[in-house]
């Protein structure tokens, strides 16, 4: 009977409570989804790479080898030379290698020079393998592999040319266009940086430089490809040959990821290559630096989150003052209700399950609100900003949130609750 | 520990209302508006009050329905010692025993009559009355069609809001009805239908009537002015 009476009373004041309704459902939907953003950043962040178990680079930063190496972001310092890798693959505890070249770019785009092992090893999410949307691996030196998004945004096909930058702004002064590269496969979405960048042979990235430091330069070209430039037969099986053909003129890589026979070698591998005397690399477990860059990231975090709270403290007051400007005009409601035998600890009661019912109200018109968001942004938070969302939004997480805005809502509610029990308890038959 | 609410007294049981030494101040420091000596009333009686405004006929109202506490003093209703019940209990007491009816009516506006009458049995925790059935009674009894119980009560005509003001009043049967000024408004025909329709209804309870209106006096078993029950301190004897 008080549910129906309060929400009878809602009813009644509808402009008031409209009004306080759209300002709590704002705070909420703003609160529900700062909180699956940040869940789905730090998902999304936390599965750009799984399955490698270790990455070894110059000496640096732990933070800044794994953002080089595997966000694609700043600057490598330093290389380290082509043994390390060889070094590394004849470790009885090293499964597989995969060395990266990186520095240079295509249109915007980081160019990552690599060999076939990137796209049968490299894991991302739980454990998933890179797929082919279209085409395949390298199959000759002068291939390439380009990203989802990098091949939606240029609308590149298999087989067509691209020429590489040097340097990594999106407008480079020195142009490998005598070296270009053609593209073997598009890659599938992976919501991870890869679907932001150009994949190329690490053999074709030394050729291209070797050429460079040669001084051969032309303009900037992107080429749709020309019948007579199809791949020839004899380049993929020439492909076969490169290892050893071109292992030897590679002299330098950025970094390497590293599979390991055994996991639990990790610390030990990792402590052996950070002991190295002869060449200093720095190795590290890249769980543990996503975890470190995460904790660092937390502050932005902490600080979307602060600034909903206080969005919804705002409302929360907007929502006391319109319940105790509503108790002045409820006098003589009250005194009825009185006298019809309602206690004061009813009335509080009443008071509250409204308060209550409106923050009910605006949390379930804020999550289908987000919802839809949600669904109706999918296409453009992956396109724009490589966000994937999974799942939805009726996480335990947005539950607890919805929990701690009734209890905050419950609490409030206690002064114009407390307001209105004052009243009661003082309230005669009749209001004059 | 004996409840004192259950305490019963052989010579109070047939009465609806028993004051001894009542006194009352809203103020500890000012001089009681509400002094009454002694003051008895019969169940099944219909009592009409009269006196001037600001004689404290609110006030002895209030103090008979519990949500004022008397400064001093024993009130009993229906033998059961009222004054000396918690607040819990007077709240409760009031919701099961007593029917209230206001000057301006007071219905809930955003309500419908069903609730309205719905709120008084709830308050009243009354199990056992059908508030449909009962509803459908007293509206007929009161001469209203049965299709207002789902209309708004701010949406009735002012004579219709009457009605539905006494049927809330006696959807649990209270065995006292208090009855604040409510013809103050009203021509002398309505005024007349309503007095008439009270009557019948509250046939069975007893009544505190409660008016400036004189002429009233002449539908009820007796008739008292607050100036002889009520003495405050400094009041001429």
């Amino acid at each position: 009977m008080i549910g129906k009476i309060a929400l009878a009373s809602l009813k009644h004041r509808r402009t008031s409570v409209l009004l306080t309704l759209i300002s709590i459902v704002i705070s909420v939907s703003l609160l529900l989804g700062v909180e699956f953003i940040r869940g789905q950043v730090k998902q999304s962040f936390t599965r750009t790479v799984s399955g490698v178990d270790l990455i070894v680079g110059a000496p640096t930063g732990n933070l800044n080898l794994l953002l080089y190496s595997v966000f694609h972001m700043g600057n490598a310092t330093n290389g380290i030379s082509w043994e390390q890798v060889d070094k590394l693959k004849q470790n009885k505890l090293v499964d597989w290698v995969i060395p990266v070249s990186l520095g240079d770019s295509h249109q915007g785009y980081r160019v990552v020079g690599t060999d076939n092992r990137y796209f049968s090893h490299y894991q991302y999410g739980d454990k998933q393998s890179i797929q082919f949307a279209k085409g395949g691996p390298f199959t000759t030196k002068r291939s390439a592999v380009v990203g989802s998004q990098v091949a939606e945004a240029l609308d590149y096909q298999v087989g067509d040319e691209i020429v590489i930058a040097h340097g990594l702004g999106n407008v480079s002064f020195k142009q490998h266009d005598d070296h270009p590269f053609r593209v073997s496969g598009i890659l599938s979405p992976t919501g991870t940086p890869i679907d932001k960048a150009v994949h190329v042979t690490l053999q074709g990235v030394e050729m291209m430089h070797e050429n460079a430091r040669r001084g051969t330069s032309r303009s900037m070209r992107i080429q749709k490809p020309e019948p007579e430039a199809a791949l020839s037969a004899e380049e993929p099986e020439h492909a076969h040959h490169e290892d050893k053909h071109e292992a030897a003129q590679l002299t330098q890589v950025t970094a390497i990821f590293v599979g390991l026979t055994s996991r639990a070698a990790a610390l030990q591998l990792q402590y052996q290559l950070n002991q190295n005397n002869e060449e200093p690399v720095l190795a590290i477990l890249p769980g543990m630096a996503l975890s470190q860059l995460w904790q660092l990231m937390g502050g932005i975090e902490k600080l979307l989150l602060g600034i909903s709270v206080l969005i919804l403290v705002a409302s929360l007051i907007g929502l006391i003052t319109m319940l105790l400007a509503s108790m002045r005009e409820r006098r003589h409601e009250i005194a009825v209700l009185r006298a019809m035998g309602a206690g004061p600890v009813a009335i509080l009661w009443l008071v509250q399950t409204e308060a209550l019912l409106l923050a009910l109200g605006a949390c379930l018109i804020a999550l289908g609100l987000d919802s839809l968001l949600f669904v109706g942004l999918k296409d453009f938070l992956s396109t724009k900003f490589g966000l994937f969302i999974t799942g939805n939004l009726l996480t335990v997480n947005s539950g607890v949130i919805i929990i701690c805005v009734l209890a905050a809502t419950w609490l409030c509610s206690f002064v114009p609750a407390l307001a209105a029990y004052r009243q009661a308890l003082h309230a005669g038959l009749s209001q004059r | 520990m004996t409840e004192p609410a259950q305490i019963k007294n052989d010579t109070s049981a047939d009465l609806a209302v028993c004051m001894t030494g009542v006194t009352f101040a809203y103020d500890k420091s000012a001089l009681p508006v509400i002094d009454i000596e002694s003051w008895e009333l019969p169940k099944g009686r219909h009592i009409f009050i009269s006196g001037a405004s600001g004689s404290g006929k609110s006030t002895l109202l209030n103090l008979l329905t519990g949500t004022l506490q008397a400064s001093s003093g024993n009130i009993e209703l229906l033998g059961k010692p009222f004054s000396k019940l918690s607040a819990r209990r007077k709240d409760a007491f009031r919701a099961q025993n007593i029917g209230v009816v206001f000057q301006q009516f007071n219905l809930i506006g955003y309500l419908t009559v069903y609730q309205n009458l719905a709120v008084a049995a709830y308050f009243a925790k009354n199990q056992t009355v059908d508030v449909a059935a009962r509803a459908t009674t007293l509206l007929n009894k009161l001469q209203l069609p049965t299709d207002v119980l789902h209309k708004r009560a701010d949406l009735l005509s002012v004579g219709q809001q009457q009605r539905v003001a006494i049927a809330r009043a006696l959807i649990n049967e209270p065995s006292l009805v208090i009855v604040d000024e409510p013809t103050s408004a009203l021509d002398a025909d309505a005024r007349d239908k309503f007095m008439q329709l009270l009557l019948e209804a509250t046939a069975h309870s007893a009544v505190i009537f409660v008016s400036h209106d004189k002429s009233l006096a002449q539908y009820f078993d007796e008739q008292t002015d607050m100036s002889c029950l009520n003495r405050p301190s400094g009041s001429p004897v």
